[in-house]
């Protein structure tokens, strides 16, 4: 009676391909392969795809990262931007706790009632707002008005609804001189261009975790949040805001939604 | 044991090895040679190793993200987070892992920034960059990549990283796992999880 065979298993072959097999068990695989064709032509495939893996890429070659990252390291640093987890002990249990009742029982509506839509879509604007609170030390935050001191750190939630709620948001700030101070995305090292962050959609109040610190200048700062389909990135958006654009009412992108505020820095 | 770095960054006089170490070519130097004399301010340094890994971190970006031209973005963007924390880098021979572990969460968030973006974009990436006649040959190979990039594209995050590192990056298990941190024996498995994928993947092409 003769015996079927059956040949190795793709485990096998994956392992001998990989050195991961003892001398027996590689002579005994070889043995097999010897006598089996169809196993011949896994092994054939799982090599191509090996090799194919470690190929170059024709459109990457010549690339020379070297200069770019240089030129990137010596780039200016943006502003300097200091974060404060809330849960990082600075605030205190209970004032921890009037945030989250704050952003979740009393909504600010200030971006909403000054905002400055920069699509064509207005209906967003019922739909998409930031609220800004202002917090000192570990004190209790309150909502943003016309003023706040220097020293304070800044915070935010965000209400992102409607029928086609957005996908990603930044905040940011042009301050007295005219500089782009960022919020969220963080945009702390030179070279880097950091994009929107992820909003979730159909949700209303939700807070953005950080006090974020900037050694603003003493006058008017200019509050952003803008929300959009897809990412921005921060470079894109400090090449039409700031500088000798200023602070501008409308933004150039296409599908989204821009909440605009002005408060001023005290010294 | 942390073995000790090999190199002495501030040659005294008094050793005459000093002078001998000071004229080691810098593309003889290892990567943790390097990264001390980055640290000490030497910028020919982390050019060098810049030079030293940027194609295979530019091709791991690439099939990585299945999309080429995010790979330069995601592969720079890891090499400044690297320069960044060249001071509290420990010269413990683990470079590779280190570097692999950098680049592999920039293109994780490359990777959700480009999801959002237009397929369209994503379509005209997949282009050949330029309009030549090619050979049937070089036809043929183009498509069965573009068929293995889709299968790669396939697997999941976790069985995608493991055969990038191991095939394109060239790293072996031990450093995989250090990569990843994760144990020696699910990098393994994973190995072999993600190839036998491949392979029934690319037994159904024609």
């Amino acid at each position: 009676m003769k015996t079927r065979r059956h040949d190795p298993p793709l485990e096998s072959l994956a392992a001998y391909l990989e050195g991961e097999v003892t001398g027996s068990e590689s002579a005994a695989l070889e043995a097999q392969l010897a006598e089996m064709p169809a196993a011949r032509r896994s092994l054939a495939r799982l090599r191509d795809t090996r090799d194919a893996l470690g190929a170059p890429i024709p459109e990457l070659e010549g690339i020379d990262l070297a200069p770019r990252v240089a030129r990137a390291l010596r780039a200016p640093a943006p502003p300097e931007r200091r974060r404060v987890p809330l849960w990082a002990g600075l605030l205190t249990a209970g004032a921890l706790a009037a945030v989250v009742l704050a952003l979740s029982l009393r909504p600010s509506d200030e971006f909403r009632v000054k905002s400055a839509s920069g699509g064509d879509d207005r209906a967003t604007d019922r739909w998409a707002g930031v609220q800004v609170y202002h917090v000192e030390g570990s004190g209790k935050p309150r909502r943003l008005g016309d003023r706040v001191s220097a020293r304070e750190g800044l915070l935010f939630s965000y209400t992102n609804l409607g029928p086609r709620p957005f996908e990603s948001l930044m905040l940011f700030a042009v301050d007295a001189r005219g500089e782009v101070r960022w919020f969220y995305p963080a945009y702390e090292s030179p070279g880097t261009n950091p994009t929107s962050v992820p909003i979730k959609p159909g949700e209303a109040e939700v807070a953005l975790a950080d006090a974020v610190y900037h050694d603003f200048p003493a006058g008017p700062l200019v509050l952003y949040g803008v929300f959009s389909h897809r990412p921005l990135r921060v470079l894109e958006v400090e090449s039409v805001v700031g500088g000798t654009h200023g602070a501008p009412a409308r933004l150039p992108f296409p599908d989204v939604a821009v909440r605009r505020l002005t408060t001023r820095i005290d010294p | 044991v942390d073995p000790k770095p090999r190199l002495r960054l501030l040659p005294s006089p008094a050793e005459p090895s000093a002078g001998e170490e000071a004229s080691v070519p810098l593309d003889a130097r290892s990567d943790d040679d390097l990264m001390l004399l980055a640290r000490a301010g030497v910028e020919p340094a982390f050019e060098a190793l810049v030079r030293r890994h940027q194609a295979r971190m530019l091709r791991v970006a690439a099939r990585y993200l299945g999309r080429v031209d995010l790979a330069p973005d995601a592969a720079q963007n890891a090499f400044i987070e690297i320069h960044r924390g060249l001071g509290r880098y420990q010269p413990r021979g683990r470079f590779s892992s280190f570097l692999y572990r950098v680049l592999l969460n920039q293109c994780r968030m490359a990777r959700r920034s480009a999801r959002a973006e237009s397929a369209a974009l994503d379509r005209a990436a997949r282009e050949p960059a330029d309009g030549a006649t090619l050979s049937d040959e070089q036809i043929l190979a183009r498509e069965r990549q573009r068929d293995l990039d889709q299968a790669v594209a396939g697997l999941s995050e976790k069985l995608r990283s493991v055969v990038l590192l191991r095939y394109t990056a060239g790293l072996d298990y031990a450093r995989i796992a250090e990569t990843l941190d994760v144990p020696l024996g699910t990098v393994k498995r994973r190995m072999f999880d993600a190839l036998r994928i491949l392979h029934e993947k690319m037994q159904e092409q024609p």
